[in-house]
């Protein structure tokens, strides 16, 4: 065998198809890194800060502790799923008085088309039902940047207080490494623009 | 061309077998544990390498999914110290990896990817009459540029083999 059929043969080798596969097998879809400031713009309100400020302890638990704007958000992240503590709150005779509060199964890992999760929390007088479901894969442009192997998320949130219902639909865009980069709900949407 | 290097080997040569472990760095350790591998190769010895054909299958599993590795590869491994029968060697091997993807949920759901991977590390080989008893430790790279990111991602593998050749 000569020295360029040797070449050639090298050359079929370094051509092979190129694939993405592991990315999205290894990727991380909710990163929660420490100090990191994402930024969105907002259709609905002023620039979105989205502060990942680190562990915490609360609850009886170790919790990541998030500020969204001003407001506190925590989640507790699994190898494979994010949880994310809900609490509902209502004035009653002058006193707050809670509702419901836990943590739900925001996330479950992996992501795969058409895969649902869901979750509840149960009391005598309130429910609130949490449904996820992943819709398909694509590649997304955001002022951010452009991303492949982003997931689209729709996540119904469902709350019956008494006679009341009340429901909420978001549809969430995530990338790997990164973590939310889009957000949609009731014709408004959320992008990723900025990361510090 | 392929074959004809096939057809080369088998005049030659040795054929081997090679059990051994993989061992994710990285994004790759995140999700996976180290796993055994199972290797069959041909090989043919000449004045200054070892040269031959192999191919590996591994698979990485956890509770939720599984990644399943089929290398077929082409491997150097020139000696640079040689005491009798005793070979100190580097290994060089280049790889197409042909990765199977299955998701657990529900139904199960699978999916397949094609790499290029390349290899190196280092070898050692002795002779006991026909009989070839091998170790090899390399590390294994595996590039991946996506469509749109400018970086690329890297996924790393340490790899540890021993086995024994018969040469015919």
């Amino acid at each position: 065998m000569n020295f360029k059929k040797s070449l050639l043969f090298l050359f079929l080798f370094i051509f092979c198809q190129k694939d993405s596969l592991l990315n999205r097998t290894t990727g991380d879809y909710f990163p929660l890194e420490k100090g990191k400031t994402y930024y969105y713009y907002s259709t609905l309100e002023d620039t979105i800060q989205f502060k990942f400020v680190g562990d915490t302890f609360l609850f009886g638990t170790n919790l990541f502790y998030c500020e969204r704007n001003i407001e506190p958000i925590f989640f507790i992240k699994e190898k494979f799923s994010i949880k994310k503590f809900v609490c509902k709150e209502t004035l009653i005779f002058g006193e707050i008085e809670t509702l419901y509060k836990g943590f739900i199964n925001f996330l479950s890992f992996p992501l795969i088309e058409n895969k649902e999760f869901k979750d509840s929390i149960i009391n005598d007088t309130i429910k609130f039902y949490f449904l996820g479901k992943v819709l398909k894969r694509d590649n997304l442009e955001v002022p951010y940047g452009k991303f492949s192997d982003v997931y689209s998320i729709i996540i119904k949130e469902k709350e019956i207080i008494g006679e009341n219902k009340d429901s909420l639909i978001y549809l969430y865009y995530l990338a790997p490494e990164i973590g939310i980069i889009k957000k949609e709900y009731n014709n408004h949407y959320e992008i990723l623009c900025r990361i510090e | 061309m392929f074959f004809t290097l096939i057809f080369y080997l088998f005049s030659s040569t040795e054929i081997g077998l090679l059990l051994g472990d993989q061992t994710p760095f990285g994004r790759l350790k995140r999700y996976f544990y180290p796993t055994p591998s199972f290797s069959l190769e041909l090989s043919k010895e000449s004045k200054f390498s070892d040269f031959g054909l192999s191919f590996t299958y591994s698979c990485f599993k956890n509770q939720y999914s599984s990644l399943y590795f089929l290398k077929p590869q082409i491997f150097f491994e020139p000696s640079f110290l040689t005491i009798k029968n005793k070979k100190g060697k580097l290994f060089f091997a280049l790889s197409y990896l042909y990765l199977i993807r299955e998701v657990y949920w529900e139904k199960k759901t699978k999916e397949s990817g094609n790499y290029f991977n390349y290899n190196f590390g280092l070898g050692y080989k002795e002779k006991l009459k026909k009989i070839n008893f091998k170790i090899r430790i390399f590390l294994s790279l595996i590039p991946e540029r996506l469509e749109f990111e400018k970086e690329s991602n890297f996924y790393y593998l340490l790899n540890s083999q021993i086995g024994v050749g018969y040469e015919f």
